[in-house]
C-alpha cells in the first residue's frame, strides 16, 4: 500500500509543471434605461462599450438571462408615522407588510430575500434566505412590533446597503417602503447610495392628501383641519418634513431604480402596485452582466464607464468585486 | 334490585343525561364559525371552545390571509383577533364579550380631543342562538354618553355558519321603521295663490281652500297665512370640512368658501321682514347657539370664521342636533324653519374601527349592515320632527366625496384596496341621502344639493322661495292614512276658480 502511494506521488511529480496565472474576471452588472426611464431589453455584448480608466475593454463574458435568480432586500420604515395614515385605508406599516407578502408571492422559489427595518434602530429582521416561512415569520414579527421613532431612513439606507453586500446572487436590488417623513440632508446619503451601486426601488406610502399629513401625536388645530395645513413644526418633531418627492427623485437618479407613490385610497392602487412589483422584478432580472479581463492588469480597479451604442440610453452599473476566479492555463 | 341499587341507577341516569346534554352542547358549539358578507371587509370568524356551560375562544374581525393562493388584496390585511370572555352557554343560547376592544386611534395613542377621550368602547357583547349549523348573533355596543366618538348604540344582527358550510350573504339594505305616532298628526302643504293678473292673493282663510288626499277631501285643521312671522335657524356643521375642495391638495379654499357662504347667508337674512326672526347655531358632536333669536333690524350680523370653525371633537350628531334645534323653536310663533348646512353624514352611519393587542386595525366588518340602534334613533328623530311643525331644509355641499371615516383626527377611507368598496361607498352615500330626504320630507322641507360653496347663493335663492316669506299659505289637514311608508298624492284648490294655486309639493310619504 505504502509503495503504491509513493508511486502515485512520483507520477504526479514527474508530470509537466502547471503554469498558474491569476487573472481576475471583472464583472459589471448593468441596468440600461431609455429617456423615459423604461428598461432597455434585448441588448447584445457588442451593444456595450466598456472602459476602465479610459481604456476600452473587450467583453469576454455577457449574460442577460432573465431566468437568473435575484436577491431582493426589503427595507421597511417602522417609525411612528407609519403606524397611521391619515385618509388611508390601512396604516403605512400594514401597506408595507402587505407589499412584502405580495412581493414574496411574485418571486421565484430560487430568488433570495432579506427583510430589514428601522424604528428605534436599524435591524436585519431576516438575512438573505430562500425560506419563505422564515420570511413570513419575520414580516409578522415586524408588524407586531410597536412603531418607534429613532432611526431615520437617511441613517438606515447605508446600513441596509451594507447588508445587501451579503446577497448571494449577482442580480440584486433593494426595495424601500416608507412614508417619506424624515429630516436630514439628502446629499450625503446620495453619495453613499451612488457608491453602493445597488438599484433602489422605493414605495412611498401616502394617505389621501399631503395637506392632511401630520405626524401622529401632534394635536391638529382648527386650522389644520379646516384649511388642511400642517401644524407648526415643534421642537419635538426634530424638524421632520415631507421629503418624499426629493427622496424618490434622488433614488431614481443615483441608483437606476424607480419609485412608486402608493396612494392607498385610490381605486386603482392594487393594480398599480401589481404593475410596479412586476416591473421591479422584470428590471432586476433584466440586468446585464458584462465580464472582462483587464487589458492592463496593473491598472485594474480604476474607474469603469459603460455606455451603449444605442442613442439616449443611461447605464447604471455595479461592479461585482467578489466575482473573481482563477483560470488555469496549461 | 335493592332500593340502593335503584337509587344508584336513577342517579347514574340523571348524571348521564346531564353530561350527555353538556357534551351535546360542546359538540354543537365548539369549532369554527364564519360570517362573510359581500364586501371585502365583511368577515368574522369565531373559534369557539365549550367546556360545560362555559364558552371561550376568540373572535377574529376582518379579512386577510397568509395563504399562497390568497387574492392579491388579502395580503394587505390581517384580521384583528380578540379573546372571548364571559362566555356562557344556556341551552341553545350563547352570550360572550369581545375583550379588550379599542379603536385604532387608541391603539396608536392619538391624544383625545377636547370633548373627551377618543374612541373607546367599554364592551362589545354578543348574544346568539344556535340553529343547527348556524348561530344567529346580535352584536351590541352601548353608547357612552361621555364619549363623543362613541355616538349612538350600535346593534347588528348576522348569522355565522359552521366553517365549511354555506356562508351567509351580507346585506346593505337600509330599512327604517318609524314608530307610529299616538294620534295621527296633521300633514302640511305650502301653496301660493295668484289672481288672473298674476298678483299674489294674501287674504284667504281656511274656508277658501279645499284639500284632497289620494282623491278624497280632507278636513283642513289650520291655515298659516302669508303674513305670519317666520322663524329661521341657520345651523352650520362647524368644522367646515364639508366645504373642502376635493381637487385641492391643500384645501386652502375653506376661508374663501366660508366667506362666500356667510355673505350668501346675510343676503338671505336681509330679505326677511320686520316680524321675522332668526338665530344661528353650530354643531358637530354637540350643538350650541352662536347667535340667539333676534329680529333682522337688531343691528348688523357678524360672524367670524373662528365662531364657526372648531377642531373636530367627535362624531357628527345630526339627529341630536335636530332634537336640540327643535327645543330652541319652543315659544316661537309663526312658521318655523331649520336650515342645516352640512354633508349630512351622521356619525352613527360611519363604521367603527377596532384594534387588537397586536395593533391590528380593522374596520368594523359589520359596516354596511342595518344598524338597529341607528335605525331606532333615526325613527325617533323623524317622529319628533313630524310633531314639531318645524320645516327642515338641508343645504348639502360636496356630499358625493369619497367619505372619510373613523375618529375625526385620523380620518380613514375604505376606498382603494377592499373589493366591493365602490359599491359599499355608494350604499353608504345613498343611505346618507335617503335619511336627509326622509327628514326633510316628513317636515315639509327640502334637500338642496350643491357641488361647490359658490352654489350656496343659488341654493339660498331657492330656499328663500321655499320659506314662502310673505306669500305662502301653509295648509294643515288631517290625514287618515296609516304610516305605511307609501306616497300619497295631495291636491289643493280654492273655491274661487279664477285664482291659480301653486303647490310646493305633490304629495308626501306617510312615515
Amino acid at each position: 500500500m505504502k509503495l503504491y502511494v509513493t508511486f502515485l506521488g512520483l507520477l504526479v511529480a514527474l508530470q509537466e509543471p502547471t503554469i498558474r496565472v491569476n487573472v481576475q474576471l471583472q464583472q459589471v452588472v448593468t441596468t440600461v434605461r431609455d429617456q423615459s426611464g423604461a428598461i432597455v431589453r434585448g441588448l447584445q455584448a457588442n451593444d456595450f462599450i466598456l472602459e476602465e480608466s479610459g481604456v476600452a475593454q473587450k467583453i469576454a463574458h455577457f449574460s442577460d438571462d432573465p431566468a437568473e435568480p435575484i436577491s431582493v432586500g426589503i427595507l421597511i420604515d417602522n417609525t411612528g408615522s407609519m403606524g397611521t395614515m391619515p385618509g388611508g385605508t390601512i396604516s403605512g406599516v400594514a401597506a408595507a407588510t402587505g407589499l412584502a407578502r405580495l412581493l414574496l408571492h411574485r418571486l421565484k422559489p430560487e430568488d433570495e430575500v432579506a427583510l430589514m427595518s428601522f424604528g428605534r434602530t436599524f435591524r436585519v429582521e431576516q438575512g438573505f434566505t430562500r425560506d419563505r416561512r422564515k420570511m413570513e415569520e419575520a414580516i409578522t414579527r415586524l408588524s407586531d412590533e410597536p412603531r418607534q421613532a429613532g432611526a431615520n431612513i437617511l441613517k438606515s439606507l447605508p446600513q441596509s446597503l451594507a447588508e445587501m453586500k451579503k446577497a448571494g446572487l449577482r442580480k440584486r436590488g433593494l426595495i424601500v417602503m416608507t412614508d417619506g417623513y424624515f429630516g436630514g440632508d439628502l446629499s450625503d446619503v446620495a453619495r453613499q447610495v451612488r457608491n453602493a451601486e445597488i438599484p433602489i426601488f422605493a414605495f412611498a406610502m401616502r394617505g389621501v392628501s399631503q395637506g392632511l399629513q401630520y405626524p401622529p401625536g401632534q394635536p391638529c388645530t382648527a386650522a389644520c383641519h379646516a384649511f388642511g395645513t400642517l401644524p407648526p413644526v415643534s421642537r419635538g418633531m426634530g424638524g421632520m418634513t415631507d421629503l418624499t418627492q426629493r427622496f424618490l427623485e434622488m433614488l431614481s437618479k443615483e441608483t437606476g431604480g424607480r419609485s412608486v407613490v402608493f396612494e392607498m385610497h385610490l381605486r386603482d392602487t392594487l393594480f398599480r402596485v401589481d404593475v410596479a412589483l412586476a416591473e421591479i422584478a422584470a428590471e432586476l432580472r433584466g440586468q446585464y452582466t458584462l465580464g472582462y479581463y483587464p487589458a492592463d492588469s496593473k491598472k485594474s480597479g480604476g474607474q469603469i464607464r459603460v455606455r451603449t451604442t444605442r442613442p439616449a440610453t443611461r447605464v447604471f452599473i455595479r461592479r461585482e468585486l467578489e466575482a473573481s476566479q482563477d483560470r488555469n492555463r496549461n | 334490585m335493592s332500593q340502593a341499587s335503584k337509587f344508584t341507577a336513577v342517579l347514574a341516569g340523571v348524571l348521564l343525561g346531564l353530561f350527555s346534554s353538556q357534551f351535546e352542547a360542546q359538540d354543537t358549539v365548539s369549532g369554527k364559525w364564519v360570517w362573510a358578507g359581500n364586501r371585502g371587509w365583511q368577515r368574522i370568524t369565531l373559534d369557539l371552545k365549550a367546556s360545560g356551560n362555559r364558552l371561550s375562544g376568540s373572535i377574529s374581525l376582518g379579512p386577510g390571509s397568509k395563504a399562497s393562493n390568497a387574492d392579491d388584496w388579502e395580503y394587505f390585511f390581517e384580521p384583528a383577533v380578540f379573546p372571548i370572555t364571559s362566555g356562557v352557554i344556556a341551552g341553545n343560547n350563547i352570550t360572550f364579550e369581545q375583550a379588550a376592544s379599542r379603536t385604532a386611534s387608541q391603539a396608536r395613542g392619538i391624544p383625545p380631543g377636547p370633548g373627551g377621550r377618543e374612541g373607546g368602547r367599554d364592551t362589545v357583547k354578543y348574544y346568539g342562538q344556535i340553529q343547527g349549523n348556524s348561530i344567529a348573533l346580535t352584536r351590541d355596543e352601548p353608547a357612552r354618553l361621555s364619549d363623543p366618538f362613541s355616538l349612538g348604540t350600535r346593534r347588528f344582527r348576522f348569522v355565522v355558519h359552521r366553517a365549511g358550510s354555506t356562508p351567509s350573504p351580507g346585506t346593505s339594505d337600509i330599512r327604517i321603521e318609524t314608530p307610529s305616532p299616538a294620534s295621527p298628526l296633521p300633514v302640511s302643504l305650502d301653496v301660493e295663490v295668484m289672481d288672473t293678473a298674476g298678483a299674489a292673493v294674501l287674504s284667504l282663510t281656511k274656508d277658501d281652500f279645499v284639500v284632497q288626499e289620494d282623491g278624497a277631501v280632507r278636513p283642513i285643521v289650520n291655515v298659516v297665512p302669508p303674513n305670519a312671522s317666520v322663524n329661521v335657524m341657520l345651523m352650520f356643521d362647524h368644522n367646515l370640512t364639508w366645504l373642502k375642495d376635493p381637487d385641492s391638495l391643500k384645501n386652502v379654499n375653506i376661508q374663501g368658501a366660508w366667506e362666500r357662504l356667510f355673505q350668501s347667508s346675510l343676503v338671505f337674512l336681509s330679505r326677511l321682514r320686520l316680524q321675522d326672526r332668526f338665530s344661528i347655531g353650530v354643531f358637530e358632536d354637540t350643538a350650541r347657539s352662536a347667535l340667539d333669536w333676534r329680529g333682522v333690524q337688531n343691528g348688523r350680523v357678524t360672524a367670524q370664521l373662528g365662531d364657526v370653525v372648531q377642531p373636530p371633537r367627535g362624531q357628527k350628531d345630526i339627529y341630536g342636533m335636530i332634537q336640540w334645534a327643535l327645543t330652541r323653536f319652543a315659544g316661537q310663533n309663526g312658521r318655523k324653519s331649520l336650515i342645516v348646512f352640512t354633508d349630512g353624514r351622521d356619525g352613527r352611519l360611519s363604521p367603527g374601527w377596532f384594534a387588537d393587542s397586536r395593533q391590528r386595525e380593522v374596520i368594523d366588518p359589520l359596516f354596511g349592515l342595518v344598524n338597529d340602534g341607528e335605525a331606532q334613533e333615526f325613527a325617533e328623530t323623524l317622529y319628533s320632527l313630524k310633531q314639531s311643525g318645524v320645516k327642515l331644509h338641508f343645504i348639502v355641499i360636496n356630499s358625493d366625496h369619497d367619505p372619510e371615516f373613523g375618529p375625526a383626527v385620523v380620518p380613514r377611507r375604505i376606498s382603494g384596496l377592499y373589493p366591493g368598496a365602490t359599491a359599499g361607498i355608494r350604499d353608504y352615500l345613498s343611505g346618507v341621502r335617503s335619511r336627509l330626504k326622509q327628514l326633510a320630507e316628513i317636515s315639509g322641507g327640502r334637500v338642496l344639493y350643491g357641488n361647490t360653496p359658490q352654489d350656496a347663493s343659488l341654493l339660498f335663492s331657492d330656499l328663500h322661495q321655499a320659506l314662502g316669506v310673505g306669500k305662502i299659505y301653509t295648509l294643515e289637514f288631517q290625514s287618515t292614512q296609516p304610516s305605511d311608508g307609501a306616497f300619497h298624492r295631495i291636491e289643493a284648490g280654492v273655491l274661487n276658480k279664477a285664482f291659480r294655486v301653486t303647490q310646493y309639493r305633490d304629495g308626501y310619504i306617510a312615515h
